[in-house]
């Protein structure tokens, strides 16, 4: 991926793992702390935070076009260190405690579920488009 | 020599009619770069080979140099991408990436190669990634 494809999928991904926070934390709470209340500076919290998730995207810059299993072998390292990102910054603002191994395993499913969903969605959307296409060429330069 | 142009009706196919009583040395150098235009000018070490554009399958190009790739062959070119872009423009060939052009004619079938690329599997086997950036193009010469 080149640095100005790169800068677009971080612009797209800032709203998905913003809103993948929000689920999370949604989620999260609910079971953990029903009664929690959300403070102005949490909004601005989840912003940074999602800023900072969306840094390891430069994981996938490369100077040429990645083949299936080396896009697939780096979205496993994505995962892996957008995840420690994320449990970073929730550590550092209380949101997780580390020493509850409970609260750090329903935070980092979460994570997983909602990079699986994302990662799930897209492959069914192309999927689809796959299709038509192959449809498409085989009418205009196969028939 | 006399040399005469007409504009041809609508719709009708542009053509070139020589008509002469023997071939000249003059006409057939005239007939071989009229040729030449069908065809690309490749290496193969120090060889010359002209390359029919029908039998490419795709353009590379790795550290500033460009290839062409037949079905089992590759050729080296002296032409950088964008002006094969360009004389292969209005024919089969695509960019797909900033550094492929792909014949859409070899393509055997297309496949997801997830982040919103494309794998483009080729009849020869070999596998050529699509960029997203290029996606557009690719589904506007499909109609979609």
């Amino acid at each position: 991926m080149r640095a100005e494809e790169l800068l677009k999928t971080m612009v797209q991904s800032f709203f998905i793992i913003t809103t993948g926070i929000i689920i999370s934390m949604y989620v999260f709470c609910l079971i953990f702390y029903p009664d929690a209340s959300f403070s102005l500076d949490d909004i601005g919290r989840i912003l940074l935070m999602a800023l900072a998730g969306d840094l390891p995207h430069v994981i996938f810059l490369s100077r040429r076009e990645l083949n299936k299993m080396q896009m697939l072998i780096r979205k496993i390292i994505h995962l892996i260190v957008l995840s420690a990102v994320l449990l970073y910054f929730a550590s550092l603002w209380d949101w997780v405690s580390l020493h509850s191994s409970k609260e750090v395993a329903v935070f980092l499913s979460s994570v997983l579920v909602v990079y699986v969903a994302v990662f799930l969605a897209t492959h069914y959307r192309d999927k689809k488009l796959t299709d038509k296409m192959n449809e498409r060429l085989n009418e205009h330069y196969h028939s | 020599m006399k040399i005469v142009m007409e504009e041809p009706p609508e719709g009708e196919e542009e053509q070139i009619i020589i008509r002469c009583r023997r071939m000249t040395p003059e006409l057939l150098r005239a007939l071989a770069l009229l040729k030449a235009q069908d065809t690309l000018i490749a290496y193969d070490g120090n060889e010359i080979h002209r390359l029919r554009p029908d039998g490419i399958y795709y353009i590379d190009t790795v550290d500033n140099k460009t290839f062409i790739y037949l079905k089992d062959k590759v050729y080296e070119s002296k032409q950088k991408l964008y002006e094969l872009e360009n004389s292969l423009a209005n024919s089969d060939f695509l960019r797909v990436s900033k550094s492929v052009i792909l014949n859409l004619r070899k393509i055997k079938s297309l496949s997801p190669a997830l982040s919103g690329r494309f794998e483009a599997l080729l009849d020869n086997g070999e596998k050529v990634i699509i960029s997203r950036q290029y996606m557009g193009d690719l589904k506007k010469r499909l109609g979609i």
